[in-house]
């Protein structure tokens, strides 16, 4: 799968999630989930288990306390297609 | 007496009345322990109780610990003793269920939650900004418990499960701050040590 339908996946799922829409319409790689596009902490866990259900993934604990921008999600889905 | 670097205090708050979507059908399993399954689903107060209480220790127990992963399913919260459980370690908690929010205070020691010491501050700050509003509560309330200027003083915005940092003319304070938002609310707790 090619980086960029993964990072438009991931902006999919973050959608419904992020309270900042500004940030979202200009989301990047380097947009912060929850500083940036002002995800609440329990919704990241969400954000976690759909990218487990649409990339077909197992994301564990220690992995997804490092996901903190779109683009640590991105290179941990690539990582795990490769 | 407890070395200062051996002490710490967390807190988390959830804003019951915010509007967001359903949460992922696999979201209790994920973050819930089997002992947390009744209280949990008993209702989402109880439910967002039990999640404050694992930040609120996550944060707690990262600034003795840096290295901590967030692994809620390892964070035990027991609402009838109001205690956390991690790592075969017991913590102590305050908890706060309103209508409108619930709040949770985890400390190192029990002690901490006891003492004159520590200082809660809560506000609804409408459409604010988040960060910007609860380092602006902090400055204020701090500065009156000091009697001395808000200009004084600054804090530093923390990194993800990092406690905040008070200076006082750009000198770090060793008072212990843990701040929260969500929704409509910002929480600060402040232990002010000696």
């Amino acid at each position: 799968m090619e980086e960029n339908e993964i990072f438009d996946k991931i902006v999919a799922i973050v959608t419904p999630l992020a309270k900042d829409k500004e940030a979202l319409s200009n989301v990047k790689r380097e947009s912060d989930f929850l500083k940036d596009l002002q995800v609440s902490s329990a919704r990241l866990v969400d954000i976690i288990l759909a990218i487990e259900d649409q990339f077909d993934v197992e994301v564990d604990d220690s992995e997804a306390d490092k996901v903190e921008t779109v683009g640590a999600a991105v290179d941990l889905i690539k990582a795990k297609l490769a | 007496m407890t070395p200062s670097a051996q002490l710490s205090v967390g807190n988390d708050l959830v804003d019951l009345n915010r509007r967001e979507p359903v949460l992922h059908q696999r979201f209790i399993e994920r973050v819930f322990s089997q002992s947390e399954m009744a209280a949990v689903e008993c209702s989402m107060a109880n439910l967002w109780l039990h999640w404050a209480a694992k930040e609120a220790a996550y944060k707690m127990i990262k600034r003795l610990e840096p290295e901590t992963v967030f692994s809620p399913v390892k964070f035990v919260f027991d609402s009838s003793l109001k205690t956390l459980t991690y790592n075969d370690n017991v913590y102590s908690c305050l908890c706060e269920i309103k209508p409108n929010y619930v709040h949770v205070v985890c400390a190192s020691q029990p002690e901490l939650l006891k003492s004159s010491a520590l200082h809660l501050w809560i506000n609804d700050i409408g459409d604010q900004d988040p960060s910007e509003a609860v380092r602006n509560l902090a400055v204020e309330r701090l500065a009156a418990l000091l009697n001395i200027s808000n200009k004084q003083l600054s804090v530093s915005p923390p990194a993800r499960g990092m406690l905040p940092h008070i200076f006082l003319a750009g000198s770090k304070m060793e008072h212990l701050l843990s701040f929260s938002h969500h929704g409509r609310f910002v929480a600060c707790c402040c232990y002010l040590m000696n």
